[in-house]
This record gives C-alpha cells, sequence and structure tokens, in this order.
C-alpha cells in the first residue's frame, strides 16, 4: 500500500514511475506459462482462413496450387522415396498424410499447413474440485470467455462460435475444447444449435446480426445469410489500416439499428496513409468516429463523434450516443441521424460512464444507466429529467435497459442476477425477477412477457479460474406474475474444472 | 513466404513476455496473445510483413492495453464497483502495487502513448522500430513517448494524493500527439 503524500517532488515522481517499470519488469513469467496457446497457434493452418479476396475462386486457387504442388513433389520424388523403407510400411508408420500440402520432399510446410513435426495441442493443466452448490458468498473466479456469443435484437436467434458438434443452450463447455466453427441457436424451435460446418467463426473476430436474425455481417464486408448459408460483400471501407510494417483493425464495432436498415461502424483511430474510399476520408484524423451507414448498400449518411454505446430511434432517424464531459463523465447527445448533426445534449450530464441506453419505441422518453447513480428517464422530446432510479444496494451495474413496446415499462438487467421492472411514468421498480447475467431482454408485443437471455454464473473475480464457457441460456417470464414460463438451459457439469 | 510456424516459435515467447509485463496475469495474457496471434494469423494470409518479431508485439500490445481498459470497466462494475476506498498503511509500496498502478496508468494514456510506451518499456523494442510498427515517424514517436513519461508520473502523483480508487479514462478524450 502507498502512503498518501500530496506533496511529491517531480524527482520523486519520476523515481517512482522508473520503480514502478522495474517492478513490472522483474515480474517473471510463471514456467510453462504460454505453451499452450504458442502451440495451439503454430499448429494453425492457413487453409482454414478464407483466403484474402474471400471468394470461392481464392478457395479454388489455394486448393490447385496444392494439388499441383503435392503431384510435382510426389512425381519428382516417388523414385526416391520408393526405395525407404519407412514408406515401403504404408501409412501407418510415421508419417502424417492428413494434409496434402504436407507431402512435400521435405515434409515442410508449403503452404504453412500442420505438418508432423509440429508440437501436439497441449490441454491445460488443470486439477478437478467438487462443484460447489453456489458461490454467491463472494467472487470465486475468473470467466474467461473464448467463444462470442450475439443475439439478435428482434428475433430468438442467438449466433456463437464452438466445436462442429451441436451445443445446447447454457452448456458448460471446457475451455480446453473450444472450437471455431458456427453455431447459430433459433429458440423458438430447439434448444440445440444449428452447426454450420463450414463456416468458421473466430472466437474474437467482430461481427453484427442483423435485427432479424437473418444475416450476419463482418468488418470485412461479408455478409452471410443464415437460412441459405450464401455469402455476399458489401463495402464497409476495409476492415484494416495498412500501416508500413502491420495492419490494425480499422473497424471496431458493428451495431444495427432496430430495423436493420441502418448499421453504425465504429471506426479506430489510428494515422495511415490517406485513402480516397468514400468511406476512409477520416483516415487521418486523430480521434473515434462511428459511420452511420445504409444497409446493405453502404452510403454513408453521417458520421458522429466517438460513439462508445449508441441507440438508434424506431426509424433510425435519430441516434443517441454518450460522450465524454469530463473526468470519468459522459454525457448523452441526440444528433439527427442523416446528416449527424446534435439536435440535443441531455442536462444534466451523467456522475459517471453510461452502461446501458434505450429509446422508447414512441421515441418519447430515453433511459440511460449511469455507472456512478443509477438509472435516468428523461422526456425526450423536452429534455426534461423525469426520474432518477437510484441505485441503493450496492455492486450492481447493467448493461441492458429495454423499453416495453407500449413504452409504458423498462426492463433493466442488473448484475449480477436479476431482472427488474421499472414504471416508466412513475420511475419506480414495480417487480424484480432472478435471473443470471443478463445479456438481452425482449418483450413481447402485448408486453405481457419478457424473454431474457443471460449467462448462468458460476462467480466472477479474483479466486480460481474456472475453465469454461457457459452458453447463453434463455427464459420466458411471465412477469407480472413472476412465473417462469419456459426456461432452456444445462445443467452444470457435476465437476467444475480450475486452473 | 514465412513459414507460420516459425514465426510463432521466434517470435511469440516475446510477445508473450510483452503481455505479461502489460497484464500481470496469466489467464489474460493467455487470453491477449491468443488473439495478438490470431490477428498475426490473418496478417500473415494476406501481408508481406517484414517485421514479425515487431508486428506480434505491437498487435500483442494493441490487445493487452484493450484488455485491461475493459479490466477496468469490469472490475468497477462487476467486482467492485462500490469498494471502499483502499485502506492506506504506513508502509512503502509494494512492488506488487506499484506494478499494478502502473499498469493502470498505461490503461487511461491515449492509444499512440500507450501503444510507444509499453511496446519501448516492455516490449524492449527501439524507437525506430516503433515508428515502422505504428507508421509514425520516429519524432512522433519520442513526443508520445515523453508524453506517456510525463502523463505517468503526474498519474503516480494524483494516486498517491488520492485514495478513492477510481481510475481516469483520460484517453478516450485527448487528441494524440
Amino acid at each position: 500500500m502507498i502512503n498518501e503524500n500530496s506533496d511529491l517532488t517531480d524527482g520523486d515522481s519520476e523515481q517512482l514511475l522508473d520503480n514502478a517499470i522495474e517492478a513490472v519488469n522483474s515480474e517473471l513469467l510463471p514456467p510453462g506459462m504460454g505453451n499452450r496457446v504458442l502451440d495451439e497457434a503454430a499448429s494453425w493452418n492457413p487453409l482454414d482462413l478464407p483466403a484474402p479476396s474471400s471468394s470461392w475462386a481464392g478457395y479454388l486457387t489455394v486448393a490447385a496450387a496444392a494439388f499441383i504442388t503435392t503431384s510435382l513433389a510426389w512425381i519428382l520424388l516417388w523414385p526416391t522415396l520408393a526405395g525407404l523403407p519407412f514408406i515401403a510400411g504404408g501409412p501407418n508408420n510415421g508419417i502424417n498424410n492428413t494434409y496434402a500440402v504436407n507431402s512435400t520432399a521435405d515434409n515442410s510446410t508449403a503452404f504453412g499447413g500442420l505438418n508432423s513435426t509440429a508440437a501436439p495441442i497441449a490441454a491445460p493443466i488443470a486439477k478437478v474440485i467438487p462443484k460447489r452448490k453456489s458461490y454467491s458468498g463472494g467472487p470465486m473466479g475468473i470467466y474467461r470467455s473464448t467463444c462470442r456469443g450475439v443475439v439478435a435484437k428482434n428475433s430468438p436467434i442467438i449466433v456463437a462460435t464452438g466445436q462442429k458438434v451441436p451445443l445446447r443452450l447454457g452448456q458448460y463447455v471446457p475451455h480446453s475444447q473450444k472450437g471455431s466453427t458456427l453455431h447459430v441457436w433459433n429458440w423458438s424451435e430447439s434448444n440445440e444449435s444449428r452447426v454450420y460446418e463450414n463456416i468458421r467463426l473466430w472466437p474474437h473476430e467482430e461481427f453484427a446480426v442483423t435485427p432479424d436474425g437473418k444475416q450476419l455481417v463482418w468488418p470485412s464486408g461479408r455478409v452471410l445469410d443464415l437460412e441459405t448459408q450464401q455469402e455476399t460483400k458489401i463495402d464497409l471501407g476495409g476492415e484494416h489500416y495498412h500501416g508500413t510494417a502491420a495492419v490494425l483493425d480499422r473497424i471496431k464495432r458493428l451495431q444495427f439499428g432496430p430495423r436493420g436498415e441502418r448499421l453504425a461502424v465504429q471506426i479506430n483511430d489510428i494515422n495511415v496513409v490517406p485513402s480516397d474510399h468514400p468511406l476512409r476520408k477520416r483516415d487521418l484524423a486523430n480521434r473515434e468516429v462511428t459511420q452511420i451507414l445504409d444497409f446493405p448498400a453502404c452510403t454513408l449518411k453521417c458520421e458522429i463523434p466517438g460513439g462508445r454505446l449508441l441507440a438508434f430511434s424506431q426509424n433510425s432517424d435519430d441516434v443517441f450516443s454518450s460522450v465524454l464531459s469530463g473526468e470519468h463523465m459522459e454525457q448523452i447527445v441526440e444528433y439527427d441521424g442523416n446528416t449527424g448533426e446534435v439536435t440535443r445534449k441531455f442536462e444534466p450530464s451523467l456522475k459517471g460512464y453510461a452502461y446501458a441506453i434505450d429509446i422508447s419505441p414512441d421515441g418519447k422518453r430515453l433511459a440511460v444507466y449511469d455507472g456512478k447513480t443509477g438509472l435516468l428517464i428523461w422526456n425526450r422530446e423536452s429534455g426534461e429529467l423525469l426520474h432518477r432510479v437510484e441505485e441503493t444496494h450496492g455492486n450492481v451495474s447493467t448493461r441492458v435497459i429495454k423499453f416495453s413496446p407500449a413504452g409504458k415499462f423498462l426492463a433493466m438487467g442488473l448484475s449480477p442476477s436479476e431482472v427488474v421492472i421499472v414504471e416508466v411514468e412513475q420511475g419506480g421498480i414495480t417487480t424484480s425477477l432472478k435471473q443470471g447475467s443478463v445479456d438481452t431482454i425482449q418483450w413481447s408485443k402485448d408486453g405481457k412477457k419478457l424473454t431474457v437471455v443471460a449467462r448462468q454464473s458460476i462467480g466472477e473475480g479474483m479466486g480460481p479460474a474456472f475453465v469454461y464457457n457457459i452458453h447463453k441460456t434463455v427464459t420466458k417470464w411471465d412477469w407480472q406474475k413472476k412465473k417462469i414460463i419456459k426456461k432452456m438451459d444445462s445443467r452444470p457439469p457435476n465437476q467444475l474444472e480450475v486452473e | 513466404m514465412a513459414d507460420w510456424q516459425q514465426i510463432v516459435r521466434t517470435h511469440g515467447p516475446m510477445a508473450f513476455a510483452t503481455g505479461w509485463r502489460l497484464l500481470g496475469n496469466s489467464a489474460d495474457t493467455e487470453e491477449c496473445v491468443q488473439e495478438a496471434m490470431f490477428d498475426a494469423f490473418r496478417l500473415f494470409q494476406r501481408e508481406k510483413i517484414d517485421n514479425w518479431g515487431g508486428a506480434l508485439r505491437q498487435l500483442t500490445t494493441r490487445r493487452a492495453i484493450d484488455r485491461l481498459r475493459k479490466r477496468h470497466v469490469t472490475e468497477e462494475m462487476v467486482v467492485h464497483p462500490h469498494a471502499p476506498a483502499i485502506e492506506q498503511p504506513d508502509s512503502i509500496a509494494s512492488q506488487k502495487e506499484l506494478a499494478e498502478r502502473l499498469r493502470m496508468a498505461v490503461a487511461n494514456l491515449p492509444d499512440r502513448q500507450a501503444s510507444v510506451f509499453a511496446l519501448h518499456v516492455f516490449g524492449e523494442m527501439e524507437r525506430s522500430e516503433i515508428a515502422l510498427a505504428l507508421g509514425i515517424s520516429e519524432g512522433a514517436g519520442g513526443v508520445a513517448l515523453h508524453k506517456a513519461r510525463g502523463k505517468l508520473k503526474e498519474s503516480f502523483r494524483g494516486d498517491l494524493a488520492s485514495t478513492d480508487g477510481n481510475v481516469s479514462d483520460s484517453h478516450q478524450n485527448e487528441e494524440q500527439s
């Protein structure tokens, strides 16, 4: 611990900084740490990823090249190799023939693929402890997400990564079994995922799902129709910035408007070579911007600053975003979604950061969760702050708030384990429902039922690191009766692995 | 074309060390390096990179800084958002705490300053290498490094004078040099 001392001189702080650098650099890497990750990375085969053109022509070119190279190698070397005893012994004598490209003369990786000398993928070192019934007594672990999971805004669709076998909603998947295959759940039909065997979705990829759950869009401009599995391409201006020695992500985040006709593209702030692309006029800007595009045409409607947290009005003509208004403080700003002009700054500024934002379907109310104080509800038309629903019991936050279709109620997912319903005109909490860590809330059209997509919590914070991904669960509520109509989840394994 | 496996074996350990220094936590470092390796893997397929050592460290640094920033938000939000101020015993700072404070302070620097500082101090890269990796002039890199040090010193002064445990997030609105 450090003494309080406001009389620190410049020399003292310089010394303290140097000491801190030394402290960091003197922390030794735990022995063997990183081997698993590096072994796994070394084993990746470039053919696992789409070619730069993302076209089937690209695949065919690579495949044809692989075939020709392999054939030539065998034609040229067969007379030599045929006389060697390990060849004569047949396929099960140490030669890995899984990938044709590996069968070149020196067993090298003509296309960087797997070869027989690649180190095996090491399983994480794990020990087993008995399952505990509850961790409600305190934070007990770190959830390590190695899969992505995204919920469509207005449809019963969840998209995630996994291995090539169907997954159940709420399934616990050990970290060591993570995969990179696209899974899609339609929870109105089944609690098992549909596996898109030939489509990769990497755990750390950015992507967005259209609100109707019919299409996936990647920053590269690749668009996948989830029904037909047909791929098309749109021009988002490029996924990367191309520097002189490295390529950096240009697109940070994608978010659809409520009807899917607008796409917000959050652009990273990096200096690079100027471009004359219509969506890249900001390449030399020193700030983050969000571009609002028509989808799928990708014509630029406008640009707004920042856009860390964003909400669209129902017709997408207005955009609401949180912007910094001071140190540790944000303010909600409304923009014209067609011109990018500021139409209102909502007062007062928040006391902290905005964690969740929503606009009522009729456009009359705006709700924001301020991380410092709680829920704020404004009259969107007059800009008057109507209610402040204070946070009283601590240790709670939310990333999800959602107005009911008629705008009378607002559901708020409180972390770690609650959904509360706020009566909007009164500004009071009327109901509380026990839930896991809430990801998405959808209202039924009549506002009487709630579907909550959540993740079961096995405890988060300091302590042993549970090496599981837990897929999302779906719970349908009659919220007025506080009654669960349907719950789709999975039982946890009898024993939990920890690192 | 360079051999992917060779790149990982040769430069991966240094990228790991860089991530470890920035994050100081094995789970986070593994995740961060995994992400950076994936970024690098995609690059490998489409770009000719002259300096894979620098590129891997840069990608790792970028992911690690992102992760540090998320860690702040997550800790503030989920783990102990309203935790009481750290009690201040009369002992001097422990090495561990100093290291953690530096990491938090680096995460709060503007992007370029954070990257340049981390690559130089934790990634052991020369200024010329950093300039090349980030696509900036060596002079701009030097200015960024100088400013980063200044801000970190300020941050240490501020931290020492404050006991409220809040984190700064000034990088979001600061114009980069």
